[in-house]
């Protein structure tokens, strides 16, 4: 009996621990939303949360740091990570209802604006939020049905990027600006030619979304005209028909080489592993490629042709404010601060993009980096070669992945150019339709 | 004949041998490669490395502006032990009812635990959320460890109810005899017989909540309570540029304590393995 009480005893003894245990940590986060109302009568507390690599999330904090040094009422909590589980996390938070008050977003924001999710930002436009400094194409790009969702943290153009030293290896001289497609293509059989076997001139990048985006830009069309999809069948068979030639000629890679280099980043890349000469990518990935190699790289824009121009100045990402913030000019007052205080930008950087606001500009090419000078003056190149963007396809992810199914098709010899330009043409439909 | 078996054995040893090291090749390539410069992982894909730094460690170990890498392995391991020893004690007690206890009701309430294994993940994030949210714990470690308090592992209770059906009703029974009242049957009888299945719940504990990453990136808001899973992921951005080298760096550090885990405690695992007819 006595060892059976022991025993019981023990037991409760476990269990309080346990209790404790929790009991504690809802003790702590009762203080911690107790401190929280305290505050919110003298203080305000903001959160705000980003995706991003090390060097982006040092800066962030600095800035934010920055802030709070000169308005001490205001804290900000900062919430980062990676990009992975980025929108996990921010729809879990928004579908709970704890949204963080500031919010950085990519150009899916339309999707949050649709859902309700952010702020209108009109009221604040011109008074706390300036931004006669930027460039009109960039400061309007956050708005949608006339009103301000989003202030640009930068922007990015696409363009090709070579090894120069393999380029130089082959006893070329390197691809001059401004060709069209047809120079491109005898410039790389020449390419792959002297460089042997092995070595590939550019990468297959078929199903590369906006590289089709520039190509039907070329004919004066458009991926996504603002209601509907505006290209057409032929358009994307000719694209993969061009790209098929390419491939038989041997100056991208076979099929299952393409299939394990996405290309999209420097781990799986055959540019980093020197065995392809050009690669198509956005101006802001270009020092992210360069860390990871040797030789040296440069930028030059999208092969030329058509009618029109095709490229276009991309703005990357967007600070908005959650509807159901309480603080809403304090949030508004913080935009401001990033985007146009000299010392916030001056720490921040083109990280996010090259900055809208032409005066911080100026003062980051003053003393940029070599490799950062280097993206400011591809961008100055790509914006005269550029026209007015399209809004964003919507469900652009959707087709994406169709896009990749459908060229991937063809690269292994499973369906004609045209069956899977139709196949492309229709996931596009689809996913244009589903916003409407 | 002796000769003839002996190339045989070495034979099949060298087979063995060449598998194990083709297996083996991502991890070595992750130790070698969190030795290199950056600039050379993905561009000197050799598996001898040109140059040798141990920048990528201390790097990598310095963490994120105010939070060290040491945080989050601390935070991993707290959080690791406490619910380690919530799934052992709460899943344990659940497994002994519904394996040697009678009470209404029964196998209904099996099934629905049961159903509990079923029930896709995604389906309870959002409500689970909301619920914690309004409970204020948030950015707190009560949601990764609380439910593990309350025998919410079926998984786990299955395992062990599995177990503890196999051992003889017989010793139960001597043991009344002997004077032992259901929580002294729990505690000697029960729980030292199921020491391998105890084994195989602590180190599947261990291990899942070691690797977790979607509900700790959920709950886990201020980076002084981040994991490691969620400091690894601090260095990458798959839309930028990442640190692989200090990122694989602290790969390899982090591998070390599931390791050791794993092999102190091997014997038992393989036991329990066997013995619940439960395979990892």
């Amino acid at each position: 009996m006595f060892k059976n009480r022991m025993l019981g005893a023990s037991l409760l003894v476990t269990l309080m621990i346990f209790l404790a245990a929790c009991g504690n940590s809802s003790n702590n986060s009762a203080s911690g939303s107790n401190k929280g109302d305290e505050a919110a009568e003298k203080n305000v507390e903001l959160r705000m949360m980003w995706w991003g690599s090390q060097a982006r999330h040092e800066a962030t904090l600095k800035v934010i740091e920055l802030f709070e040094g000169k308005n001490p009422n205001i804290s900000i909590n900062a919430e980062y990570l990676g990009a992975d589980g980025y929108w996990d996390k921010l729809n879990t938070q928004i579908a709970g209802g704890n949204a963080p008050d500031l919010i950085q977003l990519g150009n899916n924001y339309p999707d949050y604006v649709s859902r309700g999710t952010l702020l209108e930002l009109d009221p604040f436009m011109g008074n706390v939020i300036n931004l006669s400094d930027f460039d009109e194409a960039i400061a309007t790009s956050g708005k949608l049905n006339d009103k301000q969702y989003g202030i640009n943290l930068g922007s990015n153009a696409l363009g090709i990027v070579y090894n120069s030293e393999l380029i130089k290896k082959a006893g070329m001289e390197p691809p001059k600006a401004g060709l069209s497609w047809d120079e491109l293509e005898q410039y790389s059989k020449e390419l792959v030619g002297k460089l042997g076997t092995g070595y590939y001139a550019f990468a297959d990048q078929s199903a590369f979304t906006h590289y089709v985006g520039h190509y039907v830009r070329q004919s004066g069309k458009a991926l996504f005209d603002g209601t509907n999809i505006s290209f057409d069948e032929a358009d994307m068979t000719s694209w993969f028909d061009m790209w098929k030639r390419f491939r038989e000629e041997g100056i991208i890679p076979p099929a299952e080489k393409s299939a394990a280099y996405l290309e999209v980043a420097p781990d799986n890349s055959m540019l980093v592993e020197g065995k392809t000469a050009m690669v198509v990518m956005w101006s802001n990935q270009l020092k992210a490629f360069q860390e990871a190699m040797q030789d040296e790289l440069e930028m030059i824009p999208l092969p030329s042709g058509g009618t029109e121009k095709g490229m276009w100045i991309q703005p990357s990402q967007f600070l908005g404010v959650s509807a159901k913030t309480e603080h809403r000019k304090e949030a508004a007052a913080f935009i401001n601060f990033f985007v146009n205080d000299p010392e916030a930008t001056a720490i921040l950087s083109s990280d996010r993009g090259i900055p809208g606001s032409k005066v911080v500009r100026e003062a980051l090419k003053a003393n940029a980096e070599p490799i950062v000078l280097k993206t400011y003056n591809y961008l100055d190149a790509a914006a005269e070669q550029s026209r007015e963007m399209d809004q964003e396809m919507p469900n652009i992810a959707e087709w994406d992945a169709a896009l990749k199914n459908a060229a991937q098709k063809i690269a292994f010899g499973e369906a004609s150019a045209q069956e899977s330009a139709q196949e492309a043409l229709k996931s596009a439909q689809a996913a244009a339709d589903k916003a409407k | 004949m002796n000769t003839t078996s002996r190339a045989q054995a070495m034979g099949t040893h060298l087979f063995v041998i060449l598998l194990g090291l083709l297996m083996l090749y991502p991890i070595i390539w992750l130790v070698v490669s969190s030795f290199k410069p950056s600039y050379l992982i993905f561009s000197d894909l050799s598996i001898w490395p040109k140059e040798v730094t141990l920048d990528n460690y201390t790097k990598g170990w310095s963490g994120v502006s105010k939070s060290s890498f040491g945080t989050f392995i601390g935070n991993s391991i707290m959080l690791g032990l406490i619910c380690v020893v919530g799934n052992l004690v709460s899943c344990s007690m659940a497994a002994y009812a519904f394996g040697r206890l009678n009470f209404s009701w029964k196998k209904v309430w099996f099934a629905l635990m049961m159903v509990t294994i079923m029930l896709p993940h995604h389906v309870t994030v959002i409500p689970q959320y909301v619920l914690f949210f309004k409970m204020g714990w948030v950015d707190t470690f009560g949601p990764l460890f609380v439910p593990k308090l309350l025998a919410t592992e079926a998984f786990f209770i299955f395992l062990m109810v599995q177990f503890i059906r196999g051992l003889p009703c017989d010793l139960d029974e001597s043991a009344t005899i002997d004077g032992c009242g259901t929580i002294q049957i729990y505690w000697r009888i029960i729980l030292p017989l199921a020491f391998p299945a105890l084994i195989t719940t602590a180190i599947f504990t261990f291990i899942w909540t070691w690797d977790d990453f979607f509900s700790q990136l959920l709950y886990l808001n201020s980076p002084d309570h981040y994991t490691v899973p969620l400091g690894l992921r601090l260095f990458m951005d798959s839309s930028g540029e990442s640190n692989w080298g200090p990122m694989f760096a602290m790969s390899v550090v982090s591998l070390i304590p599931a390791l050791i885990i794993f092999f102190s405690l091997q014997r038992y695992f393989v036991e329990g393995i066997a013995t619940t007819g439960i395979k990892g």
